[in-house]
């Protein structure tokens, strides 16, 4: 089991690795910055964007007379990972070295990409004289490390590491009441749809559910808040502190999962409770009850179980628009601002928090997955 | 696998038609038209392409051009029309016709989901089945590549190439399609690895076919159910996805009547005018059904055993 862990954990890491450099190549194409703008004078330009390091080459880059060997250097290396792993590979029984082949292959990945990379965007840099310059990926990368998501470059003086530690008590929150209507809702009403099938109970979660699916959250969002902010003054809008202004936004935010959910476990239930160990469990005379919750309901619970983590990313993106329509001041809302702002260090260091936590979700998942079901071993060799 | 549950299916039918060969197709076909509610989505979808490619001559003003009051030929009055014979949708902030805004954001919506899916399958389709059936390194390389983008949040990764390369609707279909080609490619694989094993295909091998036609005429066709179903529920996932990335200022640009941008433009008047976010978001809503009703009925009629 601790072993499962940590071979899942030290997989992320690739993940993320490769996520960071896709997020940070994109958002280094536009020649527009956060920093350019008509009327900008060139120098201000240029001496904030030196404050901020962004004067620097974006790749490990030996500038000056040495460009070449650098470029030379990531090549070789990338070529030397390859034909390590491919060497590694060839003894495939031995667990550790496989994992060694996988990690050094992605390596091997990454730096050709990094080489690619180096040919085409150059070390565009603007410092004088010769020498090596780590570059801003690899800076990038290291302070993450260290806890440090980078820089904001339109809220002054604040790092993203900070924003996202004043703003993800209001998200974990939200996330937390929707994830709880999610359960509460759509398991019973899915359980009591299969139970009651094709009745007007049946009929009607089908309905939910169909409503929940195709209806996006936004337009959900907003046609709830003109009803009961706007129309019958049930709710205050745009208000954020009180308990009542999660009924809302959790609502909206878990009625896409809910609808997904509330199919599943119907699907599953109704399977489960045409299978013969149901029929000898109502024969021998158990309970209603007893034979559809610890008979039915368990056995149901495997498949939907299965997608719940995508159900839980889907609440962690979804958040992104319901924060920004209620003004929760949580880490979606400041992630979609930073986005209209063009602010890059704000962009990466949030979409690799995400990125990192809907990781660690799925993992969380699958390791209930392993509680739930005791015919999955998560142990050594279960999962190649 | 080896039991299929066919008693359910279509017994009635089996007895009908017996002995008479049906294909896989055709009796796809024949499962699809049973399902009601997939056919009436397949109609809202016709209607939809049609409004979509003749939107020019369904929509009665041009999306992008202020509207004249017809009595005092004035501009300056007519914005914020409460929806009446002439504008049945009502006008905007800008005087413009909202019933023709909506007309032409059928066929931005559809557009995005159409182009973005067939990009979707022109990278996911080629992954799949070179990572599948050649297996190996080949396959450990494509699909660390894929599991590095589906470990991307779907939605992050749209609007970080959005913010990258600028709003605009070639680049919607870029991001869209860059987006989601990860679980096609590992769909793809994981239908040629099971297909890859049969006595067929060993029999190709075995007399010298080329394995690039062995993976496109011998083990493709045969995947495609799972493949067209997948595809069918992407589209409107792809709509949704472009509908919020306009909502938050990202997708289509301004003049284009996207139906989010609609929205939200809507939405700082909806103390008022309600129906300039009601009509676009019940179109956008429709579309989304319609797809989904048709997806459901594609999925049963195409793979019986999944049924959900």
């Amino acid at each position: 089991m601790l072993a499962y862990v940590i071979r899942r954990v030290l997989a992320m890491i690739p993940s993320l690795l490769g996520i960071a450099l896709i997020t940070f190549s994109l958002m280094h194409i536009p020649k527009a910055g956060p920093f350019s703008s008509e009327h900008a004078n060139p120098v201000v330009t240029a001496r904030l964007e030196a404050a901020y390091g962004l004067d620097q080459p974006l790749w490990p880059a030996f500038y000056g007379a040495a460009t070449g060997i650098g470029q030379g250097t990531t090549l070789v290396l990338a070529v030397l990972a390859v034909v390590g792993s491919v060497l590694l590979r060839r003894r495939r029984n031995d667990p550790i070295q496989l994992l060694v082949a996988n990690l050094l292959i992605t390596v091997g990945a990454l730096l050709g990409v990094i080489f690619a990379l180096m040919l085409f965007q150059g070390p565009a840099t603007r410092l004088s004289g010769s020498g090596f310059a780590v570059g801003q990926f690899v800076r990038f990368v290291g302070n993450i490390l260290h806890g440090d998501l980078g820089t904001s470059f339109s809220q002054v003086d604040r790092s993203v590491t900070g924003i996202i530690l004043d703003s993800a008590g209001n998200s974990f929150v939200l996330g937390l009441t929707a994830f709880v209507v999610l359960v509460g809702l759509a398991m019973p009403l899915g359980i009591l749809a299969a139970v009651r099938q094709n009745t007007w109970v049946d009929y009607a979660a089908s309905a939910f559910s169909l409503i929940g699916y195709s209806i996006p959250n936004f337009v959900m969002g907003i046609v709830l808040i003109l009803v009961t902010g706007l129309w019958l003054r049930l709710i205050p809008i745009a208000h954020w502190g009180d308990p009542v202004d999660l009924i809302l936004p959790a609502f909206v935010l878990a009625i896409r999962p809910m609808a997904v959910l509330t199919r599943l476990t119907r699907a599953s239930m109704l399977e489960v409770l045409n299978q013969d160990y149901i029929r000898t469990a109502r024969s021998k005379g158990l309970a209603g009850r007893a034979v559809l919750l610890r008979h039915g309901l368990r056995n149901a619970l495997l498949p939907v179980v299965t997608v719940m983590g995508d159900q839980l990313g889907d609440l962690v993106t979804g958040s992104l628009v319901v924060e920004s329509l209620f003004n929760v001041p949580g880490i979606g809302h400041f992630f979609v601002q930073s986005v209209g702002q063009l602010d890059y260090g704000m962009i990466m260091g949030t979409t690799l928090f995400y990125a990192a936590l809907v990781l660690i979700i799925n993992l969380v998942v699958d390791l209930l997955y392993g509680v739930i079901d005791p015919r999955v071993r998560l142990g050594a060799g279960a999962r190649a | 696998m080896a039991i299929i549950h066919t008693s359910e299916v279509d017994t009635p039918l089996d007895f009908a038609q017996a002995g008479k060969a049906r294909s896989l197709w055709g009796d796809a076909w024949v499962r699809l038209r049973r399902n009601k509610l997939s056919l009436i989505g397949a109609a809202i979808l016709l209607v939809l392409a049609v409004v979509a490619v003749a939107a020019p001559v369904i929509a009665p003003y041009s999306y992008d051009k202020t509207v004249r009051d017809p009595l005092t030929k004035k501009t300056i009055r007519n914005q914020f029309h409460f929806p009446w014979a002439e504008h049945p949708f009502g006008t905007d902030d800008q005087s413009r016709d909202e019933f023709s805004r909506v007309v032409y954001g059928t066929s931005i919506s559809l557009s995005v989901g159409l182009i973005s899916q067939i990009i979707v399958l022109g990278i996911g389709i080629p992954i799949g089945l070179i990572a599948g059936y050649y297996g190996r390194w080949v396959d450990m390389l494509l699909m660390r590549i894929t599991d590095i983008m589906y470990a991307f949040p779907t939605v992050l990764f749209a609007v970080v190439i959005l913010a990258s390369l600028g709003p605009s609707l070639g680049n919607i279909y870029l991001a869209i399609g860059f987006t989601f080609w990860p679980p096609m490619a590992r769909l793809v694989r994981s239908q040629v690895l099971s297909l890859k094993e049969k006595e067929y295909v060993e029999a190709a091998q075995s007399i010298g076919v080329p394995p690039w036609r062995i993976m496109f005429t011998g083990i493709l066709p045969n995947a495609l159910g799972p493949i067209i179903v997948a595809a069918t529920f992407g589209i409107p996932f792809a709509i949704l996805i472009e509908a919020f990335l306009s909502f938050i200022g990202i997708g289509v640009p301004p003049p284009q009547p996207s139906w989010g941008a609609m929205i939200a433009r809507g939405r700082d008047q909806i103390r008022s005018e309600p129906y300039l976010v009601l009509f676009p978001s019940a179109a956008l809503a429709l579309t989304l059904f319609a797809f989904n009703f048709f997806g459901d009925g594609l999925r049963d009629a195409l793979d019986p055993r999944s049924r959900r």
